[in-house]
């Protein structure tokens, strides 16, 4: 138990001090092999980052990422913008809530809110830039936003939920659309009434010809989520190679249809999606050896053995606190593998249904990507906007705010998770 | 080490004609070239599974083995060009209030932490690379080595970019007093 | 930690089942049993659901002395050596316990030494785990019926050769994408033990459930060579004896009910079950043998003779 807070305090003054979040996580966890394992520290560290990078699901990281640089390079960004201006540009907050809408629609074709930041971020924080809102409040939506990608269906950490709770998968997937739905209209008024109070820019009225130009402009470009979305519903592909049809896509539109990627960027935008991936890659790899370390301290076991005493509010409530505090540090399937087998005997036992159970975990852990010191959507929106994180994580307050708030209503209406299943 | 730390700029490749914009070149040329290959593979996954009914076997080791020396190399690269991710509120903060002295011993440490992981890396690869020789893996049956090459290569890369910089940076201040 | 007598030895354990499945609650009673048997001089700490990495992971882990006991699916070790593949080759064994007199056997200990020989890290006891069938969305009863069906098979490459040898494609997978790409139709089918394919749920995506039994793989109970080492003698003896004790036995009595039971309450579930030709898929792998190898002819001479 001590050793455990011991390794949090280590980790912590780390990434204060500035060291980048990928070694701190390594250096902490060698620190801790190093004194409190009696095993050996330096093969512990490359064989667990190396099985923390060799994976499929991840693949979906830098291909989303690559498929948002495409479509920025290739003018398919601008366009969906164009468009979603038209629809909610006369709205307080319209690009606001237009982020939140494509959010939801490419949460149906990506199960990662790291991907989905990626892409997303790169598409609308230039935009919503471009049209005068301060980048802090667009990247800060931004990462908060992404969490629909994994709370609603398909969903990496609800899989690897089922998988350590030795529950079915379809069933926790489907649990996750009307929270993910909740979450959507709960940013979409915040965002409403930032917007009147901020005065955020609305935009003029589109004349019905430039209108009419702008939509048929946009189709190829509204097509991409369309046809992703189809191909995942009818099986063409699964998940991950979904992914690579969206790069696939983007190419072909921004080469052939609007002709404004030049094929000679192309080594450039890839290798410059390349970097940013490996940056994300690298810091989930050496997650997965904190993870390791912190399993070994004993310390979630130790936690969760004093929760049993508790009735089933007190119980969940307990657990959200744990789970947003560890969702703070750990890397989010690192943490679902350590949690899910210590308190899900406790949850069933309280009458908890697994399910519910499941999406309660998820979510909750979800919050933690855009929460400080280490949090991946919030550092993929703020690296995106060339912002520091903290200053994103200041403008994040009112939409951290309002996930809470629909934490907490997801908490305690469990058949608003279970009314689908 | 300020707000551009928070910022991977992917604009190594418009770096000068020196050594080091030589082998951030090459690391971007290599990393790019993995992220193509996945791509690739996923893509000829699909039309194969489709159109011809026969998966290749080997999509997914070749996949992940990609992602591998994608995020390893990739991770050097990414500390060549100062864009890994990292808070520097405080370090910032002692740097406008004129802590020079204790910014430049902060970054001594940050320095240390990531020396000793990457010489961790370094040694712990090879141990490993020792204890897997022989074995192969599950689809293709290659050397075991395609998966466990990258974490030491990485932490080599990264300790000689660290030497190579110190010496760049005290050599620098001699020429400069 | 020393075997001084005073100061406790703990092994750590990994596996990859959740807490909750029969194999985990098994390798818990175990480290109980040991626990007891030492008096509480040695520990086994075990870490459930892949903490400590997957299958694969947790195996290199015991070479490298980062884990120190791993239990699971002994088909793992093909990565390893030769005689991995001799754990996963087809039609070895008519039922659970034809398997298990084998492995318990003088046959066990020759495949055992072997492990011990090219590894360092050494099984001391085989454990039972139910045969592995096929479940698609048609009937099969001969290879020919699942000529080109897109198969989901584990990364292993004897049971990738398996299918590919009886006309399928088989597809490497993750097992947490299968049932979405059940649903999906970017697969026609898959095969798993029983208690897998229920506790997956995938009787949700599958109609058939066809009982081809082509695999018995046993579980290897399995130490690395540094933990070894560090055990005394009468430490060694508390282990092995342990690992092939009632916990074996009771596991053994459970694999066998639940073959029954499980047939049962999947067609419940909606699936048909179908008997297939097993002697047709039989001849079709019986070449796999000898293709791999030497050293795994060897010991598939063995059992077929006995
Ligand atoms: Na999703
Ligand atoms: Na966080």
């Amino acid at each position: 138990m001590t050793s455990g807070i011991l390794l949090l305090v280590v980790l912590f003054a780390m990434i204060l001090l500035g060291v980048p979040v990928a070694y701190a996580f390594l250096g902490a966890g060698l620190v801790f092999v190093f004194f409190a394992l009696d095993v050996p520290s330096a093969a512990l560290l490359a064989q667990t980052t190396t099985a923390g990078a060799d994976s499929i699901p991840l693949t979906a990281i830098p291909l989303f990422l690559l498929a948002g640089s495409l479509m920025n390079a290739g003018g398919i960004t601008r366009r969906l913008i164009d468009f979603a201006s038209l629809l909610f540009g006369r709205m307080p907050g319209g690009l606001g809530v237009v982020n939140i809408g494509t959010n939801v629609l490419f949460s149906g074709i990506s199960g990662s809110a790291a991907a989905e930041a990626s892409a997303i971020g790169k598409a609308m924080i230039p935009g919503m830039t471009a049209q005068g809102y301060p980048r802090s409040f667009s990247a800060a939506l931004t990462s908060t936003a992404s969490i629909l990608g994994p709370i609603i269906p398909p969903s990496i950490p609800l899989v690897v939920y089922a998988i350590a709770a030795n529950q079915k998968i379809k069933p926790l997937l489907v649990a996750g659309i009307l929270p993910g739905l909740l979450l959507a209209l709960v940013l979409a008024g915040m965002v409403v009434v930032l917007a009147i109070r901020r005065k955020y820019p609305k935009q003029d009225r589109v004349p019905a010809r430039a209108a009419l130009l702008a939509v048929r402009d946009s189709i190829a470009a509204l097509l991409m989520p369309v046809i992703i979305i189809a191909g995942i519903m009818t099986g063409w592909f699964t998940a991950t190679e979904s992914a690579a049809v969206a790069v696939l896509y983007a190419l072909v539109v921004s080469t052939v249809f609007y002709r404004e990627l030049n094929l000679r960027r192309l080594p450039a935008v890839f290798a410059g999606a390349a970097l940013n991936s490996a940056v994300i890659l690298f810091i989930v790899a050496a997650a997965a050896v904190l993870g390791q370390v912190f399993v070994r301290t004993g310390f979630p076991t130790a936690l969760t053995a004093t929760l049993g005493d508790l009735g089933p509010v007190a119980f969940l409530i307990l657990v959200n606190v744990i789970l947003l505090v560890f969702g703070m540090f750990l890397e989010s399937n690192a943490a679902i593998i350590i949690f899910t087998p210590l308190l899900l005997p406790t949850a069933m036992a309280l009458g908890i249904d697994p399910v519910h159970f499941g999406v309660v975990l998820v979510f909750n852990l979800m919050v933690g990507l855009v929460t400080p010191p280490i949090g991946i959507s919030l550092f993929i929106a703020s690296s995106i906007a060339r912002l520091p994180a903290m200053t994103v994580a200041r403008a994040n307050l009112p939409f951290l705010t309002a996930a809470l708030v629909a934490l907490v209503v997801i908490t305690f209406w469990p058949q608003l998770s279970l009314v689908l299943t | 080490m300020s707000d551009e730390k928070q910022t991977p700029r992917g604009g190594f490749e418009d770096d000068e004609a020196t050594f080091t914009g030589w082998v951030n070149r090459t690391l971007g040329t290599f990393v790019a070239a993995a992220l193509g290959g996945i791509t690739l593979v996923l893509l000829l996954q699909v039309l194969m599974r489709y159109a011809f009914r026969s998966p290749f076997v080997w999509a997914d080791e070749v996949t992940r083995i990609l992602m591998v020396w994608l995020t390893f190399v990739g991770a050097a690269l990414a500390y060549r060009t100062r864009s890994h991710i990292g808070i520097t509120t405080v370090l910032d903060a002692v740097r406008r209030r004129g802590g020079h002295r204790r910014a430049a011993v902060m970054n001594v440490v940050i320095q240390a932490v990531v020396v000793v992981s990457c010489a961790a890396l370094l040694i712990g690869g090879v141990i490993v690379l020792v204890a897997t020789a022989g074995h192969l893996t599950p689809a293709l049956e290659l050397p075991m080595a395609v998966l466990f090459l990258p974490a030491p290569l990485s932490g080599a890369i990264v300790l000689a970019s660290a030497v190579a910089e110190w010496f760049g940076r005290s050599g620098a201040e001699r020429s400069a007093s | 930690g020393t075997a001084d007598g005073n100061t406790p030895t703990t092994l750590v354990l990994g596996h990859a089942w959740s807490a909750t499945d029969a194999n985990a609650v098994a390798v818990q009673d175990f480290a109980d049993e040991i626990a007891e048997a030492s008096d509480g001089s040695l520990r086994v700490e075990v870490y459930p659901s892949g903490q400590l990495g997957d299958d694969a992971e947790a195996l290199e882990g015991l070479g490298l002395g980062t884990v120190d006991m791993w239990v699971g699916g002994s088909g793992v070790y093909s990565q390893m050596t030769p005689v991995g593949q001799f754990l996963v080759l087809p039609y070895l064994f008519d039922d659970i316990d034809e398997a298990m007199d084998v492995y318990t056997g003088d046959l066990g200990e020759r495949v055992a030494d072997r492990i011990t020989a090219d590894t360092g890290t050494r099984v001391v006891s085989w454990w039972p785990r139910g045969a592995r069938h096929l479940t698609l969305n048609e009937r099969a009863t001969t290879p020919a019926d699942i000529a080109g069906l897109r198969i989901r098979v584990p990364e292993n490459p004897m049971i990738l050769r398996t299918w590919a040898e009886l006309g399928a494609s088989p597809t490497p997978m993750a097992f947490g994408d299968v049932l979405t790409a059940l649903e999906q139709g970017a697969l026609e089918g898959q095969e798993n033990p029983l208690t897998t394919i229920d506790s997956a749920g995938l009787s949700v995506a599958q109609s058939t459930l066809i009982l081809t039994g082509h695999v018995i793989e046993p579980t290897a109970v399995s130490i690395g060579d540094d933990a070894w080492d560090r055990l005394t003698g009468e430490q060694r003896d508390i282990l092995t004896t342990a690992a092939s004790g009632a916990v074996r036995t009771g596991l053994l009595d459970y694999v066998r009910s639940q073959e029954k039971l499980l047939v049962d309450k999947l067609a419940e579930d909606g699936m048909t079950v179908v008997e297939p030709d097993r002697q047709a898929f039989r001849e079709r792998t019986a070449s796999l043998a000898a293709e791999a190898g030497p050293v795994v002819e060897d010991l598939y001479r063995r059992v077929v003779s006995r």
